[in-house]
């Protein structure tokens, strides 16, 4: 039976290794052009969204509406990091800026865990009936904030306004397609070892009947804001990817739309699977970026999808399904039987 | 080693509990009967931390537990199974019973998504001691089958077994037999009294058929509109005026 982890998991990555070579050897021959890999990053980051909202979300059975919050949280933290302390610039070779931008992700994480954990804790600690309420208002809180954040930068003989109302721009590109995803693969394998273990177990079983699970000895807040917390966590560190392939950020992108946006993915995925978060993270980046030249009228779309997935496939597409690769061995038998 | 003093508990204007008192020794098997709406499930709401007494407390291995979160009392050593049954649905037989190790078990955040040698030990330990506490409730052709999905017998069954992985030492059963026959019921306390005896528990059992609960229960406390109107031996409570009065309306089941 040990062959058949082996086996899902080494075909997954070899998967892995042969998608990479394939799109950077296309990348480097001009095949795919430079909108087409931005989208492609642009499908990873979201991924890391969907997944994490999934595991507040769909895992545990909170209901968080500001996800966008802590993803921007994250870009700001990391865009203030890469241009206003270590003055990264375009000029800055790559390996140089590199072990920068790394700090800067990893401080993005830490400050959307940290802001998560301050949310969290009050809030999941009474019932987390407010959390959506709560989360809604810390999207629009976070959007002021960084409203009034701004520095003065003196830029040899000129001073320039960083951050406010105008956002931040002139962000330095570190996001390339080999970093993205190596978070995007190393986030996928964090959560999945989350879930599949006695933590994950812990989580779902608030969702599943929060009472049951507190009298079998789960510290149900606890787990709820540890939920809550590692969530948020990979939410920061793909708003700090983020903000660094589309080179600039806006305080209205961590409002209550935004999030809306990544609650669809969830939802259209399925709650509760990784694999689908993904599937919908990738096929609605696309899809919107493709339907990009009808402007506005995108959003009349996406709801009507919604509206109709919602009434065929109240499960999303893929409903608790995981691909096999995403499940230990043991887990795994127990899903063929079913 | 459960002690519970003079404990009352309103709902509202309704007198739920009244000052209701028990003393139960290490090894004992104690029933609570009474007809519908007497106040047993309320009790084990009590001491399982569910709702906060109005007045009382209550106390184990001498320790005042009145207050306490829920998830700390069953770290304590107190475990119920629920009678509206909360199963976790969706998960396996096998996960239900797992996630009640959860306390027990020690794998940290690390190590768990590193899933280091000593996590994948402790996992397939627990599942490993989770399977057979489940073959002898009769579960092994149902440990990867939804919880949710099983017939209410068998769910019952589970819950027993969900509980007994938190490794209590009280354990508190809310009609574990309903909706099962006599020769069911009788069965299933059987095996009870027989795991009783194997991990040393103490149990304090609430049972709607009195014949089930005649039948095990060294003691027997009898509850009416929340008040204890009788206790006393299976037989003292069989011919005990009270007892018969409050039960005639149900249709004198004894
Ligand atoms: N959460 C609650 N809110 C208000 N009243 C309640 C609540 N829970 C129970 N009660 C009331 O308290 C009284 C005792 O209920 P309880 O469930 O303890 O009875 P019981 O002895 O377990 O009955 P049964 O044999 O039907 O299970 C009943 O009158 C019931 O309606
Ligand atoms: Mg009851």
């Amino acid at each position: 039976m040990k062959k058949l982890t082996n086996k899902a998991v080494l075909f997954a990555i070899l998967g892995l290794v042969v998608v990479y070579g394939i799109v950077t050897i296309l990348h480097q021959n001009h095949i795919l052009n430079d909108y087409i890999m931005r989208i492609i990053i642009l499908m990873m980051i979201n991924a890391i969204l969907a997944v994490s909202l999934n595991l507040i979300n769909g895992f545990t059975g909170l209901f968080s509406v500001g996800h966008a919050g802590f993803m921007i949280t994250g870009g700001y933290v990391a865009g203030f990091i890469t241009t206003l302390v270590f003055k990264v610039t375009a000029e800055t070779p790559y390996y140089q800026a590199l072990p920068m931008f790394v700090i800067a992700i990893l401080a993005a994480g830490a400050v959307s865990a940290l802001v998560g954990f301050l949310i969290g804790l009050p809030v999941l600690r009474l019932s987390d009936d407010y959390l959506a309420i709560v989360t809604i208002g810390f999207g629009e809180i976070i959007r002021v904030i960084f409203n009034f954040i701004s520095f003065k930068v003196d830029k040899g003989g000129w001073v320039q306004d960083v951050g406010g109302p105008r956002g931040l721009s002139g962000i330095p590109l570190l996001s390339n397609f080999t970093l993205v995803m190596i978070v995007f693969v190393l986030t996928i394998i964090i959560i999945r070892n989350f879930i599949y273990s006695r933590h994950g177990r812990a989580c779902i079983a608030i969702r599943e009947n929060e009472v049951a699970a507190h009298l079998m000895g789960i510290n149900i807040t606890k787990y709820k804001v540890m939920a809550f917390v590692l969530g948020s966590t990979f939410a920061g560190v793909a708003g700090a990817l983020l903000a660094h392939i589309i080179q600039m950020l806006h305080p209205t992108m961590g409002g209550f739309m935004k999030s809306v946006e990544y609650l669809i993915m969830v939802y259209l995925g399925g709650m509760g699977s990784i694999s689908g978060s993904v599937i919908a993270a990738f096929g609605l980046t696309a899809v919107s970026e493709f339907l990009r030249p009808i402007g506005e009228l995108r959003m009349v779309l996406y709801g009507v999808l919604l509206i109709i997935l919602m009434l065929k496939m109240p499960a999303g597409l893929m409903g608790r399904k995981e691909f096999p690769f995403l499940v230990p061995l043991k887990e795994r038998q127990i899903h063929a039987k079913n | 080693m459960l002690k519970i003093d003079h404990l009352t508990h309103y709902f509202g204007g309704l007198k739920a509990v009244e000052d209701f008192s028990i003393d139960i020794q290490p090894r004992q098997m104690i029933g609570l009967i009474g007809p519908n709406g007497a106040g047993k499930t309320t009790i084990f709401n009590l001491i399982t931390g569910v709702y906060k007494p109005t007045q009382g407390h209550v106390y184990f291995d001498g320790e005042d537990l009145t207050g306490f979160k829920p998830w700390r009392i069953t770290q304590h050593g107190i475990v119920r199974t629920f009678q509206n049954i909360r199963l976790f649905s969706t998960m396996s037989v096998i996960e239900n019973i797992m996630v009640a190790h959860h306390f027990r078990m020690k794998a940290g955040l690390l190590a768990s998504i590193l899933r280091l040698p000593s996590f994948i030990k402790e996992e397939r330990e627990t599942r490993e001691m989770a399977a057979k506490l489940a073959d002898i409730f009769g579960l092994s052709d149902v440990l990867e089958t939804p919880a949710g999905s099983l017939p209410y017998g068998r769910q019952r069954r589970v819950e027993i077994v969900r509980a007994l992985v938190t490794e209590p030492k009280l354990l508190l059963l809310d009609e574990p037999a309903a909706g099962m026959n006599p020769k069911e019921a009788l069965e299933l306390l059987a095996l009870i009294k027989k795991i009783a005896e194997d991990f040393k528990l103490t149990i304090l059992l609430i049972e709607h058929q009195m014949p089930v609960v005649m039948g095990v229960a060294e003691r027997i406390h009898v509850l009416d509109f929340g008040r204890t109107i009788a206790v006393g031996t299976p037989k003292e409570i069989q011919n005990h005026p009270k007892v018969i009065e409050a039960y005639l309306g149900e249709g004198a089941k004894l």
